[in-house]
């Protein structure tokens, strides 16, 4: 077949223009940072990459870039540092990046941490709670629940969580709140983004008893968001994993794979490995980090020991909290110096000693997204 | 979340993968009945330049527009598809491509333009092999480049004045730290 002249070659090059549905699918196959970037390619692509459809099919096709977020509780600079823990953990590295937290959302002060789901970020601060996307920089306040005055006179949050339900395309905040005027209670309270209030909720009827394991947040598998907790039963004091399924709107139980041990020696982690709920689990008695992966979801006598290792040369500070596992099997954790991160030997192969080391920090692992909640109902 | 998806997806190509193997076989099995010989058998195609291409039947296989044509109709050796949207240059590419198990390699030989009219073929002939090997393709050369490289490659003019898009690349600054040189 004869071959076009240059020529013919020169004239199509402004022919040649491709449909949005076909631009869509090379989009859908770039980096964040390069699809943030082309919405400054011109009104249409700017348009075409802010809508939701757009975003949300994004999500659902790309592989997640995960990161590990460093939140300092008392924010002093209004910045969250970030980085990749599958690439090397060193503050010149590419993966590295501080978040600048929006000043008109956060007074700088005191906040807790209360989950991550698809890229947004819960934080519970003083005066109202907040769903912060640290990548776009999107942020919506929350107003804590109303107290109802007959029922209670105050209460004491146990646990909170952020989780997404696909059916619905509905973010909501969860709060299981234990009744101080009536002994054992607990109720549960649920905020729709999409409703733009919060409803009541079937809660459980277990008795939650105090652990360290309440200031760890909650870890989404499965639309399903998860909590370390212990509770009384038949007056022993059991640890287990606290479920809500967000679109049944339903608590469940999931059984740990081991029997908690001393809080003061054994650091536990919920976290995720290739989409499986795992617990993490570090011991500082022995040394050993212990990863126990649930390899069929809910089926209980499918958790098991993915990892066992002892520390070699290094030791982390007695409080040292397994957060996550990399690609190549590593394990990434923080203690109150830094993030280490250990071979599958237990030698320390690098580290990444915080700037403040006075700072109370929590670190924890969040999946990059660019998405934005959706708009509340009329 | 995103693995589950993902396992959804790969389950459902799965499933498309085992329906043409089924369709194909039905086909074999019908044509063969009928004295339909499989090998060797071409289908013509009349580009849009007007040029009549015999192109091999697994090729064409490829391309559901026509499958469904050929599932439809008693196709004979006489019978003659247009497809006025694909100029035989492209055409021949195309069956490169195909012929070579869609190679990277023979990807990266292709100019900017070649690449975006194979992309739109693909996406009128339904190739939907080609049209992801082609969109991955287009994607590496344009990932990590700049808005002008990308607008230039696309043939897109910039709508923005220049308030407007000195603001998104401030909002946006981390995206536009480390691009590769044009």
């Amino acid at each position: 077949m004869k071959k076009h002249s240059d020529g013919e070659v020169k004239k199509s090059k402004s022919v040649v223009l491709l449909p949005q549905d076909v631009i869509m699918e090379i989009l859908l196959k770039l980096n964040v940072k390069s699809v943030v970037r082309f919405k400054s390619l011109s009104k249409s692509w700017l348009s075409l990459i802010s809508d939701s459809r757009f975003r949300n099919l994004y999500f659902d096709r790309s592989s997640p870039t995960e990161k590990l977020l460093i939140i300092s509780i008392r924010v002093l600079d209004l910045t969250v540092p970030s980085i990749d823990f599958n690439a090397p953990l060193n503050r010149d590295s590419y993966s590295y990046f501080e978040f600048e937290v929006p000043g008109e959302v956060f007074q700088p002060g005191i906040f807790k941490f209360g989950g991550c789901c698809r890229g947004f970020v819960l934080l519970d601060c003083l005066e109202h709670l907040c769903l912060w996307n640290p990548r776009t920089g999107f942020h919506k306040k929350v107003c804590r629940p109303p107290i109802d005055s007959n029922k209670e006179l105050s209460r004491n949050l146990l646990f909170q969580g952020l989780g997404y339900d696909p059916l619905t395309d509905d973010y909501l905040v969860i709060q299981l709140f234990a009744s101080i005027t009536i002994y054992l209670q607990t109720h549960a309270k649920v905020f729709s983004i999409r409703a733009n209030k919060w409803m009541e909720n079937e809660s459980t009827d277990l008795f939650f008893t105090y652990s360290q394991d309440y200031d760890t947040p909650c870890r989404v598998v499965n639309h399903v968001i998860h909590w370390l907790s212990s509770c009384l039963k038949e007056e022993i004091i059991v640890g287990f994993i606290l479920a809500f399924d967000v679109a049944k709107r339903k608590f469940f139980e999931i059984a740990s794979p081991i029997v908690f041990g001393d809080g003061m020696d054994e650091m536990r982690v919920l976290s995720e490995i290739e989409g499986l709920l795992s617990l993490n689990v570090y011991t500082n008695s022995k040394l050993s980090i212990d990863i126990w992966v649930m390899k069929e979801y809910r089926v209980e006598c499918s958790w098991s020991k993915s990892i066992a290792v002892s520390l070699v040369d290094h030791v982390p500070q007695k409080f040292f909290f397994p957060v996550c596992v990399t690609k190549d099997g590593d394990i990434v954790g923080n203690d109150l110096c830094g993030l280490f991160k250990f071979n599958n030997k237990g030698q320390l192969k690098e580290m990444l000693s915080y700037q403040d080391v006075s700072a109370h920090l929590h670190v924890e692992m969040y999946q990059e997204s660019f998405l934005s909640l959706p708009c509340p109902n009329d | 979340m995103a693995e589950r998806g993902e396992s959804s997806e790969a389950v459902m190509l799965k499933k498309t993968e085992e329906e043409k193997l089924r369709k194909g076989k039905m086909i074999v099995g019908d044509e063969s009945k009928a004295g339909y010989e499989e090998e060797g058998k071409k289908v013509k195609l009349v580009t849009s330049d007007g040029v009549t291409m015999e192109v091999e039947i697994s090729i064409v296989k490829e391309m559901e527009i026509i499958q469904t044509f050929i599932g439809a109709t008693d196709t004979d050796d006489s019978f003659i598809f247009p497809i006025s949207n694909v100029s035989s240059h492209i055409l021949n590419q195309i069956i490169e491509l195909v012929k070579g198990e869609y190679d990277q390699e023979l990807a990266k030989k292709l100019s900017h333009d070649e690449l975006k009219e194979i992309l739109v073929a693909a996406n009128y002939l339904n190739m939907k092999t080609l049209f992801h090997f082609i969109a991955t393709a287009i994607a590496n050369v344009i990932q990590n480049k700049s808005v002008e490289f990308v607008r230039d490659f696309f043939g897109i003019v910039n709508d923005f004045t220049e308030e407007e898009e000195a603001e998104l690349r401030k909002t946006n600054a981390w995206a536009f730290e480390g691009v590769d040189e044009d």
